[in-house]
């Protein structure tokens, strides 16, 4: 992805409403510099005027441990349902397919009451190791639901986190397990 | 109205809510409306293109035009054990049916 050849002013502004989106989202400059053709100045630039801030420095995590926690597993895991639907249903451009996959995590997890835990960039890093092969997957053998795991543990009889909750599963600082959900159902 | 008269009627009413839902939903956004309904491209085009007297022809019918994405026994007894906590159980079965659009998609181009 060469960022020096010039794109047109119709595909600049294009480009440009999609680093919007991603922006307001909170993404990492890492990201929107992956998932658009904008200059790194540009970017920087839009960001400051949308966020009226500077976009955060320094690398972005690189975890596959992050995304196996209780808590991260199940958000990651609704998300990535979503993602892989998306892309099996339509031909998608990957900044699209986040996106959407992304607005559909975030209405899930709102209309659950729950807060967010996965990040856009988050997002779009799982992605980043789906596409790599580092993750994948597993169908639990309890629920038939799909989880994200590291794709080269042995899973045999793979159960997910919500069929065999561990005894210590949400008890980490701001997420109270026990608590009944404020909004009725 | 007989009761079986209201049951019709409601039917009826769902059926006609859906139809015009699902257009409003492909009008707005078609990727999403996919997700949303379960339902293909090409299937989604036909509903968007229904004028509205077809609309009305199609939900008058004595049964619903829409069923359970999930009729799987196994994902209601999921949502419904109540020795769970209610927002495991919610999000659990928000994370099979996030799934389910796209198995449900594939078949329904099958057939």
């Amino acid at each position: 992805m060469s960022r020096k050849a010039s794109i047109s002013p119709l595909n600049e502004a294009e480009e440009i409403h999609l680093a919007s989106r991603l922006i307001r989202l909170e993404a990492r400059l890492q990201v929107l510099e992956s998932c658009t053709h904008l200059s790194r100045e540009k970017l920087i630039r839009l960001y400051k005027e949308i966020q009226k801030k500077s976009p955060s420095k320094g690398q972005l995590p690189f975890s596959t441990d992050w995304y196996i926690c209780w808590q991260s597993n199940i958000h990651s895991s609704l998300f990535m349902n979503f993602y892989q639907s998306l892309i099996k249903m339509c031909e998608l451009d990957d900044t699209e397919a986040l996106l959407k996959a992304y607005q559909l995590y975030q209405e899930q997890v709102a209309l659950m009451g729950e807060k967010e835990i996965l990040s856009i960039t988050r997002a779009w890093r799982l992605i980043q190791f789906f596409d790599s092969g580092m993750m994948t997957t597993t169908t639990c053998t309890r629920c038939e639901g799909h989880f994200v795991t590291h794709t080269y543990e042995l899973h045999q009889q793979y159960e997910c986190g919500l069929c065999n909750m561990p005894s210590r599963a949400g008890k980490k600082r701001g997420y109270v397990r026990d608590e009944e959900p404020e909004m009725a159902c | 109205m007989s009761l079986d008269e209201q049951v019709l009627e409601q039917i009826k009413e769902i059926n006609l809510n859906y139809l015009l839902l699902a257009q409003r939903l492909i009008q707005d956004d078609p990727v999403l409306a996919m997700v949303r309904l379960g339902v293909d491209q090409d299937t989604l085009e036909v509903i968007n293109n229904l004028s509205i007297q077809q609309v009305i022809k199609m939900a008058s019918h004595n049964a619903l035009l829409c069923g359970l994405r999930r009729s799987d026994l196994a994902y209601w007894q999921t949502h419904s054990n109540k020795k769970r906590q209610a927002s495991s159980s919610h999000f659990h079965s928000a994370i099979l049916l996030a799934n389910q659009s796209a198995k449900w998609g594939a078949e329904g181009a099958k057939a």
